[in-house]
């Protein structure tokens, strides 16, 4: 039986909006193709398990928003070992404000600068009080992928390397419509909630990123739940 | 100018209260909302009475309110509250104009008033309550609240040091609100049976320290993350408790309420909602900083305990029926509901109608939350079929089936008049029917159970 190693980062924080939906789904299906799955949670005075071990999928999920400024401190001394997993083509799934530890710098709502890892061009700023709710879908590699986002922050600036194209709902601000990015096998996006349930085709591609003999074992109710959100989403 | 304004303001609000009143025969928010537009500092132009208590957090609130209201009126005093309007702005205003002279002087002993957390900003800061009792702060509705941290801020930032603070002591999170600013007292439930060594629930809001970021350490869990914490990196820990509740017994509905003077009561909770005893508590530190005696509260919870219900429990036929309403998109409340089911004995068809049954009007749900809901009481054996109703059944049964559940208890119903059909056309007198609502399925609860009626009479 082969086995496939997860490891979510920084899960005392890294919890919000249903996001550990992704690590149970992904969970269910290796299982239902045979696969044996061990889960790392990686706690923020830790050692990222991918720096020194086999780990097939990187889970990076949303936090607050005064976390995720302690977060990209702790992360800052693992940059070279998350530039050599992108450039290597490990699998990193990043998911809401996540998506912005891979840009330059974070202005929060007071205007203050706080680096980031510094991967990519774009920079987000936080808004002050209101919150940014969207339902979305947009396209990759012929895909559509739905998701929610529950955001204080929007990026701005050069993103060259896109994840998505918006069909419904904003980019990675009101006036774009490309969103996340997406390098080798990382994929970082604004969308929160559980992501890869909400999208079994994209989870399907994600794991034989991994291993290309992956059988998909469709769960009941997860094409309806897809069909349904896309066709709603997108009349 | 702004006198003037507000006096038309309470002639108008009075008049439009009064005759709101005699048209629908209940509260709305409309007085406030009118008031507002002819004075938008009305709040701030109410002369409020000699004490007002402002009732907040996640949970708990309006069951809260509603205690306090009940306790202090059979003092003896008289109270105002916004229990028919909203825990807005518009339904303080609509409350308080009810009972205010024309210059706006609230003629009621006490104020007591619900308030939306996120609220804050546009209540604290045009009157200083002289208390506000928190229940606690939790993840909620994800639209509308985001994270707990974010709520926290939305009170935090508006509170004013004349205020006293009346804090949940078992709650990591409210129970930092007012840090080295205001005065602050705490409430908290001692251990129970039913305390826990590790948290057995999906979602715990506070692992990490506060203060350092270091993994928290619990001396014992009540549910979620509220419990005993305490960081063994940087020592935090929540402050002693002034009000605590002991010798919670479960199986018979009481616990000890021991306030700041040693006194103590021994006082009834409703049976399987744990939630009651924190609310209880709270309220009776708020009672008991006002001076209100002991015997007065004891006889008010008394008397109120037997009068209101967490879930209404309906016969149609010989079918039981349970219905308990599921704060909509909460998934604490969703969880701690849940556990109900682990109370009966009996076999049971449970029917799901927590997705948002509005949402061609609210717009698409954002249906992560159920992913932070524990559904473990689901797997009861007793359990004979899972009914899930809505746009969003399909979501919620891909979400049980992740979580590992049999999919062959599962029955989907997109149309809600064919679930209710079908509710009713498989009940069995053997088996209980409890069913879980969000606010808005109302309605839907009725077509079951006026199906089930009609089925009776046959």
């Amino acid at each position: 039986m082969k086995k496939f190693v997860i490891e979510v980062l920084y899960p005392e924080y890294n919890n919000l909006f249903g996001d550990r939906g992704n690590c149970e789904y992904l969970k269910k299906k290796l299982s239902l193709a045979g696969y044996e799955t061990e889960v790392i949670e990686t706690s923020l005075f830790d050692e990222p398990a991918f720096i020194k071990g086999q780990v097939d999928i990187l889970l990076i999920s949303p936090c607050q928003e005064k976390h995720q400024l302690i977060e990209i401190e702790r992360l800052k001394n693992y940059r070279d070992a998350i530039n050599s997993r992108i450039e290597n083509g490990g699998v990193i799934l990043a998911t809401g404000n996540a998506f912005e530890l891979f840009g330059d710098y974070i202005e929060d709502a007071k205007g203050e600068k706080h680096d980031c890892l510094k991967f990519f061009p774009y920079y987000a700023k936080q808004f002050s009080r209101l919150r940014y709710n969207d339902c979305s879908v947009g396209k990759f590699e012929g895909m559509e992928i739905t998701g929610f986002k529950n955001l204080l922050s929007h990026s701005y600036g050069e993103n060259p390397c896109p994840f998505l194209k918006m069909k419904k709902g904003c980019g990675m601000n009101k006036e774009t419509n490309l969103e996340g990015v997406h390098k080798n096998n990382l994929f970082a996006t604004y969308h929160t909630g559980p992501i890869l349930p909400l999208n079994p085709k994209f989870t399907e591609y994600l794991i034989k990123l991994v291993d290309a003999d992956y059988k998909d074992v469709p769960l009941e109710f997860e094409g309806k739940a897809y069909e349904k959100r896309i066709k709603e989403l997108t009349k | 100018m702004g006198k003037l304004r507000f006096l038309i303001a309470v002639i108008v609000g009075k008049v439009s209260a009064f005759l709101l009143d005699k048209i629908f025969k209940r509260g709305t928010n409309t007085p406030g909302i009118i008031m507002l537009k002819i004075c938008p500092d009305a709040l701030a132009r109410f002369t409020m009475p000699e004490t007002t208590v402002c009732v907040t957090g996640t949970n708990g609130k309006t069951g809260t309110s509603n205690l306090l209201t009940h306790i202090i009126r059979n003092s003896g005093k008289t109270v105002v509250n916004n229990s028919k309007g909203s825990n807005m702005a518009p339904g303080l205003v609509s409350a308080l104009v009810t009972q205010c002279t024309l210059s706006g002087k609230v003629t009621a002993d006490v104020a007591v008033l619900e308030v939306d957390e996120r609220s804050s900003q546009f209540i604290y800061t045009k009157f200083v309550p002289d208390y506000i009792l928190c229940t606690n702060l939790f993840r909620d509705s994800i639209m509308r609240n985001g994270h707990s941290g974010f709520i926290f801020d939305k009170i935090n930032d508006y509170l004013d040091e004349k205020t006293t603070l009346v804090l949940n002591g078992n709650d990591g999170i409210s129970g930092l609100l007012g840090e080295n600013r205001c005065n602050r007292v705490f409430f908290s439930v001692d251990r129970t049976s039913r305390s826990t060594e590790k948290c057995e629930d999906t979602v715990c809001d506070l692992i990490a320290c506060p203060k350092c970021s270091h993994t928290l350490e619990y001396e014992y869990y009540h549910y979620n993350h509220i419990g005993v914490p305490h960081c063994p990196e940087c020592g935090f820990k929540m402050p002693q408790s002034s009000f605590y509740a002991s010798n919670v017994d479960f199986e018979n509905g009481t616990f000890v309420f021991n306030g700041d003077k040693g006194e103590s009561l021994v006082l009834p909770f409703q049976k399987g909602n744990f939630f009651n005893v924190f609310n209880i508590t709270g309220a009776c530190a708020v009672c008991r900083l006002m001076g209100i005696d002991v015997d007065t509260i004891a006889e008010s919870i008394e008397d109120l305990s037997s009068k209101t219900g967490r879930f209404q429990e309906n016969l149609f036929g010989g079918v039981e029926v349970v219905s308990m309403l599921s704060k909509n998109q909460n998934p604490i409340s969703c969880s701690q509901s849940l556990k109900y089911l682990g109370s009966t004995d009996k076999e049971k068809d449970v029917v799901l109608l927590i997705t948002d049954s509005n949402d061609k009007i609210h717009g698409h749900e954002d249906i992560s939350w159920l992913y932070d809901t524990d559904f473990a009481p689901l797997a009861d054996e007793k359990i004979k079929n899972i009914y899930i109703g809505g746009s969003r059944c399909y979501d919620l049964a891909q979400c049980l089936e992740i979580k590992g559940f049999d999919t062959s208890k599962f029955i989907l119903f997109e149309n809600y008049d064919e679930l209710a059909s079908a509710v009713s056309n498989n009940a069995s007198a053997d088996r209980n029917i409890v069913i879980y609502f969000e606010l808005y399925a109302t309605g839907v609860v009725s077509k079951i159970k006026n199906a089930l009626a009609q089925r009776g009479e046959k």
